[in-house]
């Protein structure tokens, strides 16, 4: 074009300039409306078509994530839970011995003799015998200290806490949940009972059955 | 050269009269002349480049032919759903948790676009692509006794897409969690079966 315009400018000087003239007013005219239009429909794609797709997203992206707590989403229920939970237990109070008193009372019982005392419980000594966990710990039944048998020893027992030596009066000490032998004996009892109850109910329930 | 003139001229005198076409028809006639601009306005149309970086680099089911126009960063609980002039077609959801987007494509175009929650980092979201097993509009966890409006079930183990409270600092026990209204679009869209792909990507 730059090389035929002074060509063009010698022959067709006339026409092609008013013709020219058209069309640069034509142009110049149009110019608004080419913005205008061009502006929305290819103006922005034209200018994010150079942007990376990834641009494009992390443009609109609140950022990473920089904390992060967990939902608590179970704290209705947690705080059903508490609602119904009991707030006081149906069971007797527990006195837990003074440590200092406990503590030389148990040590003199381990270290005490085998022949002790005579034995009195000598009917309870089996029993004992057979709770005896195997450490060397001693059991209590209802206030009665059991030292566990010593070696083959004659099953010993300290009653009452009379203890050669240092003489220490045990805590009285009242377990709100029975101890093993008070069960024993319980259900020993009912078994007992409910033995004597059905041998007597026996001839009675044979013929209720028979009728 | 005659010709080249008088070809000048008409097209001078084209441009004048759609010019003044333009200016003295106020109203737009709604079909053909409008609707591209209003188009482009809400959406941005991407280059075959483009096309290609989103689901290679981005990790798009379908290559995107738009994408919606964010025109700042959205914050949290903030969503987007125009689907004015998209036609119906497949549907495919993206999610990307490091910018905490999620997207849904209807027949390529951008329909939805929301800022989600993700799991801890002790209850991680699961990558990869799924496909909607289950949904349930009034659904409510039984695993955490809470209610997760309009769930897209995404894996057996319950890792969903659903409606929560989209808040700064918040995380999930795996799930996507997205704003309800934008989960009530979300779950009118999609259908069983309709992929969903969860990505992590490149910074």
């Amino acid at each position: 074009m730059q090389m035929g315009w002074p060509v063009l400018k010698q022959r067709y000087n006339r026409r092609a300039f008013s013709a020219g003239a058209c069309l640069l007013l034509a142009a110049a005219a149009g110019v608004p409306l080419g913005m205008s239009t061009m502006g929305v429909d290819m103006g922005g794609p034209m200018v994010e078509s150079a942007q990376r797709v990834m641009a494009m997203l992390d443009a609109r992206s609140p950022g990473e994530r920089t904390k992060a707590e967990l939902t608590k989403a179970k704290a209705a229920r947690r705080k059903l839970a508490l609602a119904a939970a009991p707030r006081q237990r149906a069971l007797g109070k527990i006195i837990q011995p003074k440590a200092a008193v406990a503590k030389p009372f148990v040590d003199a019982l381990t270290a005490a003799p085998v022949a002790a005392v005579a034995p009195v419980l000598s009917s309870v000594a089996p029993l004992a015998q057979v709770l005896a966990p195997p450490a060397a710990s001693p059991i209590a039944i209802g206030g009665l200290i059991i030292a566990p048998p010593a070696g083959g020893g004659g099953g010993g027992g300290g009653g009452g806490g009379v203890l050669p030596g240092n003489p220490v009066t045990p805590p009285n000490q009242v377990p709100a949940v029975p101890e093993p032998s008070t069960w024993l004996m319980m259900l020993l009892g009912f078994g007992t009972v409910g033995w004597a109850i059905r041998r007597r109910n026996g001839t009675r329930g044979a013929d209720l059955r028979a009728a | 050269m005659r010709i080249v003139a008088y070809l000048a001229m008409l097209l001078a005198a084209l441009l004048t009269a759609s010019f003044v076409a333009q200016r003295t028809g106020g109203e737009p006639v709604p079909s053909k002349a409008a609707k591209p601009a209003e188009y482009s306005k809400a959406r941005v149309v991407l280059t075959a480049e483009q096309r290609r970086q989103a689901v290679k680099l981005a990790g798009f089911v379908q290559p995107p032919l738009s994408l919606l126009r964010v025109e700042r960063p959205m914050k949290y609980g903030d969503f987007l759903w125009n689907e004015d002039g998209v036609p119906p077609g497949p549907i495919s959801v993206r999610v990307d948790l490091r910018t905490q987007l999620l997207s849904v494509l209807r027949a390529g175009h951008e329909i939805g676009t929301a800022v989600v929650l993700y799991g801890a980092d002790t209850k991680e979201t699961p990558i990869g692509s799924f496909p909607v097993l289950w949904k349930g509009k009034n659904h409510r966890s039984s695993l955490y006794d809470a209610p997760m409006p309009y769930t897209l079930r995404l894996t057996g183990d319950g890792v969903a897409i659903h409606g929560s409270e989209v808040r700064w600092g918040a995380a999930t026990h795996g799930c996507i969690g997205v704003p309800t209204e934008f989960a009530r679009h979300l779950y009118e869209e999609v259908r069983l079966g309709d992929p969903v792909r969860i990505v992590r990507s490149a910074a």
